[in-house]
């Protein structure tokens, strides 16, 4: 007996298989066991997300490398710009811009040391990871702002159901941001140079406003006062 | 999900099962496990039966996660297979004697290493497309190409089909 061609093989193999004689298809267990797959995913999603409120500490730092000097203001506010990842996208980038003359990236990655969380890393020139965020199920949004060498950085993740961000600037910019994915969670995030300031921010469902803040690190109604 | 979807899918299952068996026999050459592979795959399958469905081919989805869920068998526990002789006690009677035959097959596969064996199983008796094989196991074209020919080359020169006789492995 010897195997000679694929056709050989393929009738060997049918002969052998179709022998078999399985037991009644077990329909309820399979049934049973998706039902609790289903329920441990939508945990297991849960707490992830408490996880990363718990294992995060508070406190956000970034820290923007040194880059090339800001342009001298003459008029207007500098421009602030945010744009969203392309096709072919490096992983993790969630948004990119300008804060007057310094371009930055924004990308989300693993915290170092195992950490449960995410670290936001803004630079003018290469990326860094330095800091961690946290999500809380009470803000819609959960934005955090830090301050480097005159410019300041923001960002955060959002709930699923956000699906946009705007943000008032002084100097009368909107920045309209949408929430990009990665590693599990939403995000949004921004950077804006020296003197220029949060005015107000709103997030959005596909309803409409979902809620909103001024100048504050929490996104939730009620939760911040409109800035003197 | 409503009473439809389980309607459905217990229809898919009770009308796949057989041939979902017999192909984790083919992988794994063990009727239980074998078993084991089908029901945990369907119940995957089951866990996202509406994304499933609106995929429009359920059996690729279920053929992949038995493939990566025996491959995984090796990856964690690093089992090594003991390739008894003895045939499984599932077998339809055999008047025509072909009994030896298939055991001679399936102890040559089983001499296979895991990835080589699931080509020869997906692509000669589920006739899938190399391209289908390579998605579900993962890597590319090529690799299910020159996987499948050294299978081929094993089996052509196998002691247990060169004479028949279903020989045990230690």
């Amino acid at each position: 007996m010897s195997i000679d061609d694929e056709r050989d093989v393929a009738e060997r193999l049918d002969g052998a298989l179709q022998a078999i004689t399985p037991s009644p298809a077990p329909v309820g267990a399979a049934l049973r066991k998706g039902r609790a797959i289903r329920a441990r995913r939508r945990i297991a999603a849960a707490v992830a997300a408490a996880a990363a409120v718990a294992a995060i500490s508070a406190g956000v730092s970034i820290v923007l490398r040194a880059g090339p000097a800001p342009a001298p203001r003459t008029t207007g506010s500098p421009p602030v710009t945010v744009h969203q990842p392309g096709p072919g996208s490096p992983p993790g980038l969630i948004a990119w811009g300008a804060a007057g003359s310094r371009r930055w990236r924004a990308t989300v990655s693993q915290a170092p040391r195992g950490l449960l969380g995410f670290c936001i890393a803004v630079t003018a020139v290469r990326p860094q990871c330095e800091s961690a965020w946290y999500l809380t199920r009470s803000s819609p949004v959960n934005l955090g702002t830090v301050r480097g060498q005159g410019e300041s950085a923001t960002a955060g993740p959002v709930w699923h159901g956000v699906t946009r961000v705007r943000v008032w600037l002084s100097g009368g910019t909107v920045l309209s941001l949408h929430p990009v994915a990665a590693s599990g969670l939403r995000w949004v995030a921004f950077v804006l140079p020296a003197r220029v300031t949060i005015v107000k921010i709103v997030a959005y469902s596909a309803r409409g406003e979902l809620a909103h803040a001024a100048a504050c690190r929490y996104l939730a109604p009620g939760r911040c006062t409109p800035p003197p | 999900m409503g009473e439809r979807a389980e309607a459905e899918f217990s229809e898919f299952m009770q009308g796949r099962w057989p041939t979902l068996v017999r192909f984790g026999y083919g992988l794994t050459g063990d009727v239980g496990l074998a078993e084991d592979l089908a029901q945990t795959a369907l119940a995957k399958a089951y866990a996202s039966w509406p994304r499933v469905r609106r995929a429009g081919d359920p059996d690729a989805y279920v053929r992949k996660i038995m493939l990566n869920a025996n491959r995984n068998r090796f990856r964690k526990r690093r089992v090594a297979e003991s390739l008894a002789g003895v045939t499984p006690d599932r077998e339809t009677p055999d008047p025509a004697g072909r009994h030896d035959d298939r055991a001679a097959l399936m102890a040559a596969l089983r001499g296979l290493p895991h990835r080589q064996r699931a080509v020869v199983v997906a692509r000669h008796w589920l006739d899938m497309t190399e391209t289908e094989v390579a998605a579900a196991l993962g890597c590319s074209v090529g690799t299910v190409k020159s996987q499948g020919s050294r299978a081929l080359a094993k089996l052509r020169t196998s002691a247990e089909l060169a004479d028949g006789v279903c020989h045990e492995h230690r």
